[in-house]
């Protein structure tokens, strides 16, 4: 816990100035998560504060102090869902079948040009991660984000979801064979994401 | 390489290829902006919801009020049993009928 229990309390109790040392405390860890789930940088800073307003909100139904950041998790992780939902509603992006040639070949192009340049190759990875979870829902990327990006226990997740372990383990199973198979169908696709890790 | 290992080194990788944000100096400020802007939003609802339970409440009072005042008059058809309505009945169709059976009958007399 970034935070003592103490401040939690008093920020339960109406507190905007312990509220707001809450903000400072976790928002650049909420950023980041927000960053790897969305991976929209335009977008991170106006989702976390949508996860901000939705804990103002909802603090006097935190049962416990204890709970508080599984339930920030929780907030974080739904208004990330919410955000690609509406974004896939909004321009129905391109999904991993989609994932073209002139796709692969701009991205490859542009990490081969400048492979000097660890940033374009960085966001050649992003932009390949996120064509692969492109394959399973909104839900599920979200999921399987917590689990394997962000190093969040079943245990974690259990809290988080309210899941029972064995559904928790079935759903990232699937979400990750599914992405599992769209990488093994792209692959080819990414030597020089491969070849990058070798150095 | 394994084709899982692959895909958690691909996974690792993403995650030290997305960038830290920083939060801008208008951060905080614009997260109380928008718990204002909800908190007006939520005043403004909570307004219109009493506004509404008040003049429902009214309404219903006034109901209440015209159907218990002395004056209104209360209609003595449906004041009666059905079947004191069924014994007071001696309305004409009753006899109509009996006649037309009487006239087909070529004019005998039944009872």
């Amino acid at each position: 816990m970034l935070v003592d229990f103490q401040l939690i309390e008093k920020a339960q109790r109406g507190d905007d100035a312990a509220f707001n040392q809450i903000v400072q405390v976790y928002r650049k860890r909420i950023l980041g998560t927000i960053s790897r789930l969305i991976g929209r940088p335009e977008d991170v800073e106006d989702v976390a504060q949508e996860v901000f307003v939705r804990l103002y909100y909802s603090l006097d139904q935190l049962r416990a102090p204890e709970v508080f950041e599984p339930w920030l998790y929780r907030l974080t992780s739904n208004a990330a869902y919410d955000y690609l939902r509406r974004r896939q509603k909004r321009k129905g992006e391109a999904r991993m079948a989609d994932l073209t040639e002139e796709h692969v070949i701009l991205a490859d192009a542009e990490a081969g040009a400048k492979q000097d340049s660890q940033d374009k190759q960085a966001a050649a990875i992003r932009d390949f991660v996120h064509a692969l979870l492109e394959e399973v829902s909104e839900e599920d990327r979200v999921l399987l984000l917590m689990k394997e990006v962000e190093g969040l226990s079943l245990k974690e997740l259990q809290e988080i979801y309210g899941l029972k372990e064995n559904a928790m383990k079935v759903r990232l199973f699937r979400a990750r064979q599914r992405v599992l198979k769209a990488y093994e169908e792209s692959k080819h696709k990414i030597g020089f994401i491969m070849s990058w890790k070798a150095e | 390489m394994e084709m899982r290992d692959q895909l958690d080194h691909l996974l690792s990788r993403y995650r030290q290829s997305c960038p830290e944000p920083e939060a801008g100096a208008g951060f905080t400020p614009g997260v109380w902006a928008r718990i204002e802007a909800r908190r007006n939003w939520i005043w403004k609802l909570q307004v219109y919801a009493r506004g509404l339970v008040g003049a429902a409440a009214a309404a219903c009072m006034m109901l209440a009020a015209i159907e218990l005042s002395p004056w209104t008059e209360v209609n003595p058809l449906y004041t009666k049993s059905y079947l004191e309505a069924l014994d007071d009945d001696d309305a004409p169709e009753t006899l109509t009928y009996v006649d037309v059976i009487h006239h087909l009958d070529g004019g005998t007399e039944i009872q």
